[in-house]
C-alpha cells in the first residue's frame, strides 16, 4: 500500500501504520493480523494512539472483540495518565506559583494542558516543566521543599545534568505516579545548536487558570522535531513521530502558522532540524501540511549524501520491529550511528569522550553487583 | 497432548493456551520445558496457534553465550525482556511469573484485584492475598475439596456487572505449602519443586479438569474472607467491617489506582453487596470447614437470583 | 442570622472540593470517598465522616464544625480538617461580602 513499502518491509509495522494514516480502514484486518499489530503498537507505545483515532472516526465498533478489550485496557490506562498529569501539574501550581516564575510545561503535559486531540491515548512517563535559568535553582529548592526528591541516580550523572544538560535530575513527590523533570532551556548547553530560551519564554502563551504557560505552537513544533531529530538517536520513536504529527494537524489553523515557523526556524537557527521532522512526518506517516516552502528552506537541506544517509537509516531506526525479533544487527549499527550522531550534536568531543569512558566504567561495575530482584510477585 | 508434539509447537508457531481471562501463546527453545507444562497444563485443550493472542511471550536463551557456563534463561513478551535471566534450572518458575506480570499490566479493562478465588453453588468466595495469609494454600485446599478453582492470584471483577471472571493458571505454593498440600490432597497434581529461588522452594499445583473446563464461566462474589495463617490457632472467622475491607482490597489491587472511579464505584458495588470476614486458622481442614458452613449459611440468605445482576449506586 | 455562606467573621470557609463529582460508599466504620483530582481514595472515620457530610451540605466555618462535636475533641477536629485540606478532599473558599 502506497509509499509504505519504501519506509519497511515489515508486515507488522506497516498494519500498525495502516492503522495510524487510514483508521477507516479498519475492517480490511483479520485476526492475524490484529494479532501482530497490536503487539508491535503496544510495544512503540501507539496502541492507546490507534485507539483514539479508530474512536474519533467511529470505526471503533468494528474492531472484533477480542481485540476490542485491548483498546478499551489502553484507553483506561491512558486516561489514568492524563490524569495524574493534571494533578501533578496543579501539585506544582501550588508550590512553583508563590515564586512568581514563567513555568513553561513541555512536550505530554503541554499536550494536555491544551486538550490537544494528540494528547488522547498519549501514554506519559513524566511531567517536563520549564523556568528561566536565573530561577530554576529557586524553583527545585521549593520543590525539595515541599516534599519531592530525586530519584537516585550515580553522582557522576547528577554533576553532568547540572552542569551540562538541561535539566535538573527527575525529582518525584512520594506516592506521586510522575517524576518532574524541571529545565532551563529545551536543548542541553553544550548542543551545536542553541535555541534562545528568552524568545522562547517570550513568546510563551499562558494557559488560562492553570498558572502554566505553553510555548507558542510553532515553537512546540520546533522541539518536537529538536527532540527527535537532534537530541536523540531515533531509535523507537514512532510515538515522538506521531506527536509531531497531531501537532501540526493541531496547528494548521493557526494564522500564518507555515511562514511563522520557518522564521522561528532561522531565528533559533534549527533549520535542520525542522526539515529533517518535516520529511519524515510526511514520509513515513503521510502528514499532509508541510508546505513545499519548507522543504525550500534555506541552509536546512542536507547535502545529497547525508539526505540519502538519513533516509535509509532514519526510518529503520525510528520504527519499531517485531513482534518477535529483537532489531537485526544492522537496525543496531544504524542506531549506534545515530546515537553517536545525537551526542555529537549535544556535547563537544573533549566531553563526549570523558562521559563516554565514565559509562563504560561504570557498566563494568554494575556487572559485578547483585542481580536486581524482580519488582513483582515472586513465583 | 504428547510431550514430543508440545515441543514441536514451543519451538515452532508456539503453544496456545486459554486461561479464562486471558490467551497465551508460549514459545520456548529451553529443553526440559515441554514436560514440565504437560504436567501443568494437563488438562487444558491445545489452541491453534494462529489468531488473535493476548499475549505472546516466550522463555529462550539469551542471545550470545551462557548456554554452557551458568546457564541462564529469560523471559521475552513483544520483542522486549522486562525481567533479568533466571539461572535455567528455574525456567518454569521465571515462566509463570512472566506470565502473571503480563496479566497483571495489561488487563485494564478488569479490576484485579490480588486475591484467590473459588466457587461453589453459582457464588464465590474472594481470599485477598496479604502478606502471611496463606491464601495460595487454603485456595489450593478448598479447590482439593470440591469448590471450583477460579484463581489463585487475580480477582478479576468485571467492571459492568461485579461477576468474578475466572483465571485459571498453576498455583505457585512456597516453602512448607507445598508438603502441606502434598499431604492434604495427596491426588493433587504438583509440578517439580524449584528450590534456589529468591522466594524459596516453589511448586506450582495443575489446576483440575472441572475447573478448567469452567474457565469462560464468571461468578457473582458472596463473600470477602481474609485469611491470615497462625501457627497453632484455633480456627475463627469474625466479621471484617467494611470500609476497613474496602481499604485492604484496595491497598492489595494491581490496578486500583488506574481505574480511578471505575474501580472506586466496582470494589464499593462488591464490599456493598458481599459479607467481609478475617478467618484465622492454622489447621486447613478446619478452616474448609468453617467456610463451607459460611457459604451455604450466606446462599441461604442470599438473593434468590445468583448474584449477577447489578445493584444501583 | 447568617447564612452559611458568610461563616463567622469573614474566615475562609471549608467546603468539599467538586461535590458533584463526589464518590462514596457509607459502612459501618467509615466512609470511603474518591478524590477525582488524585484519583485516591480515602476511609474516613467516623468524625471525620461527620466533618465531611456536614461540609458535603454546604460550606461552614471550622467553628460551625466545632459545635458538632465536644469541646474536649477540638484538637482533633481541626487535625482532621487539616489533614482531609492536605488531602485535597475539601477546600477553602471566601464568604461572600
Amino acid at each position: 500500500m502506497y509509499a509504505l513499502a519504501s519506509v519497511t518491509r515489515n508486515p507488522a509495522v506497516r498494519l500498525v501504520l495502516a492503522l495510524l494514516r487510514e483508521p477507516e480502514r479498519v475492517a480490511e484486518l483479520d485476526l492475524a493480523d490484529w494479532d501482530a499489530a497490536v503487539r508491535v503498537a503496544r510495544a512503540a507505545r501507539v496502541l492507546a494512539v490507534i485507539g483514539a483515532r479508530l474512536r474519533r472516526h467511529g470505526v471503533i465498533d468494528r474492531v472484533p472483540e477480542p481485540v476490542r478489550i485491548h483498546f478499551d485496557a489502553e484507553e483506561n490506562l491512558a486516561r489514568f495518565q492524563r490524569q495524574m498529569v493534571l494533578f501533578e501539574l496543579h501539585e506544582l501550581s501550588h508550590v512553583l506559583g508563590p515564586l512568581a516564575v514563567r513555568v513553561v510545561a513541555l512536550k505530554g503535559a503541554a499536550y494536555v494542558l491544551q486538550r490537544l486531540p494528540a494528547a488522547e491515548g498519549r501514554l506519559l512517563s513524566d511531567v517536563d516543566i520549564m523556568v528561566p535559568r536565573a530561577d530554576i535553582e529557586r524553583a527545585e529548592t521549593s520543590l525539595r521543599s515541599a516534599g519531592w526528591v530525586p530519584d537516585e541516580i550515580h553522582p557522576y550523572d547528577e554533576g553532568y545534568y547540572r552542569k551540562w544538560a538541561h535539566e535538573v535530575p527527575p525529582l518525584k513527590a512520594p506516592g506521586h505516579a510522575f517524576e518532574v523533570d524541571l529545565h532551563h532551556t529545551i536543548l542541553p548547553l553544550t548542543s551545536r545548536l542553541r535555541p534562545d530560551p528568552g524568545a522562547l519564554f517570550e513568546q510563551a502563551q499562558l494557559m488560562a487558570g492553570t498558572g502554566f504557560w505553553v510555548l507558542r505552537p510553532e515553537d512546540q513544533v520546533l522541539h518536537a522535531c529538536l527532540h527527535l531529530f537532534h537530541d536523540s538517536d531515533c531509535s523507537e520513536k514512532l510515538r515522538e513521530l506521531v506527536d509531531l504529527e497531531g501537532l501540526l494537524d493541531a496547528f494548521n489553523a493557526v494564522p500564518d502558522f507555515w511562514p511563522t515557523l520557518v522564521e522561528r526556524a532561522a531565528s533559533h537557527g534549527v533549520e535542520r532540524p525542522l526539515w529533517y521532522g518535516m520529511r519524515y512526518v510526511s514520509k513515513i506517516l503521510g502528514a499532509a501540511g508541510p508546505t513545499p516552502e519548507i522543504f525550500r528552506m534555506r541552509g536546512a537541506r542536507p547535502n545529497t549524501v547525508v539526505r540519502s544517509l538519513m533516509d535509509w537509516f532514519v526510518p529503520d531506526a525510528l520504527l519499531p520491529h517485531g513482534p518477535d525479533a529483537l532489531p537485526a544487527l544492522r537496525t543496531r549499527m544504524r542506531r549506534r550511528v545515530l546515537l553517536l550522531r545525537s551526542h555529537w550534536l549535544r556535547m563537544p568531543p573533549w566531553l563526549l569522550a570523558w562521559h563516554s569512558a565514565n559509562k563504560s566504567a561504570r557498566r563494568l561495575s554494575e556487572l559485578w553487583e547483585e542481580r536486581r530482584t524482580p519488582s513483582a510477585e515472586g513465583p | 497432548m504428547p510431550v514430543s508434539a508440545l515441543q514441536q509447537s514451543l519451538r515452532g508457531a508456539g503453544l496456545g493456551l486459554d486461561f479464562g481471562l486471558v490467551r497465551a501463546r508460549l514459545r520456548s527453545d529451553v529443553p526440559g520445558l515441554a514436560q514440565k507444562l504437560q504436567l501443568l497444563y494437563a488438562h487444558f485443550p491445545v489452541e491453534p496457534a494462529d489468531g488473535f493472542f493476548d499475549i505472546t511471550a516466550s522463555l529462550q536463551w539469551p542471545a550470545g553465550t551462557r548456554r554452557f557456563v551458568r546457564p541462564q534463561v529469560e523471559f521475552a513478551v513483544d520483542g522486549q525482556l522486562p525481567f533479568d535471566p533466571f539461572p535455567s534450572d528455574t525456567d518454569l518458575p521465571l515462566l509463570e511469573w512472566g506470565l502473571n506480570w503480563c496479566i497483571s499490566g495489561r488487563c485494564h479493562h478488569v479490576l484485579l484485584l490480588h486475591a484467590g478465588v473459588v466457587e461453589r453453588a453459582g457464588r464465590a468466595i474472594l481470599l485477598p492475598a496479604l502478606p502471611g495469609s496463606g491464601k495460595s494454600t487454603l485456595t489450593a485446599a478448598l479447590a482439593n475439596r470440591g469448590w471450583r478453582f477460579l484463581a489463585d492470584e487475580f480477582g478479576a471483577l468485571r467492571l459492568e456487572d461485579g461477576v468474578l471472571l475466572p483465571v485459571v493458571r498453576p498455583s505457585g505454593l512456597k516453602n512448607e505449602s507445598i508438603d502441606v498440600i502434598r499431604r492434604f490432597a495427596p491426588t493433587a497434581v504438583l509440578g517439580p519443586s524449584f528450590p534456589k529461588t529468591h522466594k524459596g522452594t516453589v511448586a506450582h499445583l495443575a489446576p483440575d479438569a472441572p475447573s478448567v473446563s469452567a474457565r469462560r464461566q464468571p461468578a457473582g462474589p458472596l463473600a470477602v474472607v481474609f485469611p491470615k495463617f497462625t501457627p497453632g490457632a484455633e480456627v475463627q472467622l469474625s466479621e471484617m467491617p467494611r470500609g476497613k475491607a474496602f481499604a485492604k482490597l484496595a491497598a492489595n489491587s494491581f490496578n486500583y489506582d488506574v481505574l480511578g472511579a471505575k474501580s472506586f464505584d466496582a470494589l464499593g458495588r462488591l464490599i456493598s453487596t458481599t459479607e467481609s470476614y478475617r478467618l484465622s486458622y492454622s489447621n486447613l481442614d478446619d478452616a474448609v470447614a468453617v467456610l463451607a458452613k459460611l457459604h451455604t449459611n450466606l446462599l441461604a440468605h442470599a438473593d434468590s437470583d445468583n448474584g449477577l445482576h447489578t445493584h444501583a449506586l | 442570622m447568617t447564612s452559611p455562606a458568610t461563616g463567622h467573621r469573614g474566615f475562609p470557609l471549608l467546603c468539599v472540593l467538586a461535590p458533584e463529582d463526589c464518590r462514596r460508599f457509607a459502612f459501618e466504620d467509615g466512609t470511603v470517598v474518591f478524590n477525582p483530582a488524585s484519583w485516591q481514595s480515602h476511609l474516613l472515620n467516623p468524625s471525620a465522616t461527620r466533618i465531611f457530610n456536614a461540609l458535603f451540605s454546604g460550606p461552614c466555618s471550622r467553628d460551625d464544625l466545632a459545635r458538632l462535636f465536644d469541646e474536649h475533641d477540638a484538637a482533633e477536629i481541626a487535625g482532621t480538617v487539616d489533614e482531609m485540606e492536605s488531602l485535597g478532599l475539601v477546600g477553602r473558599i471566601e464568604p461572600s461580602a
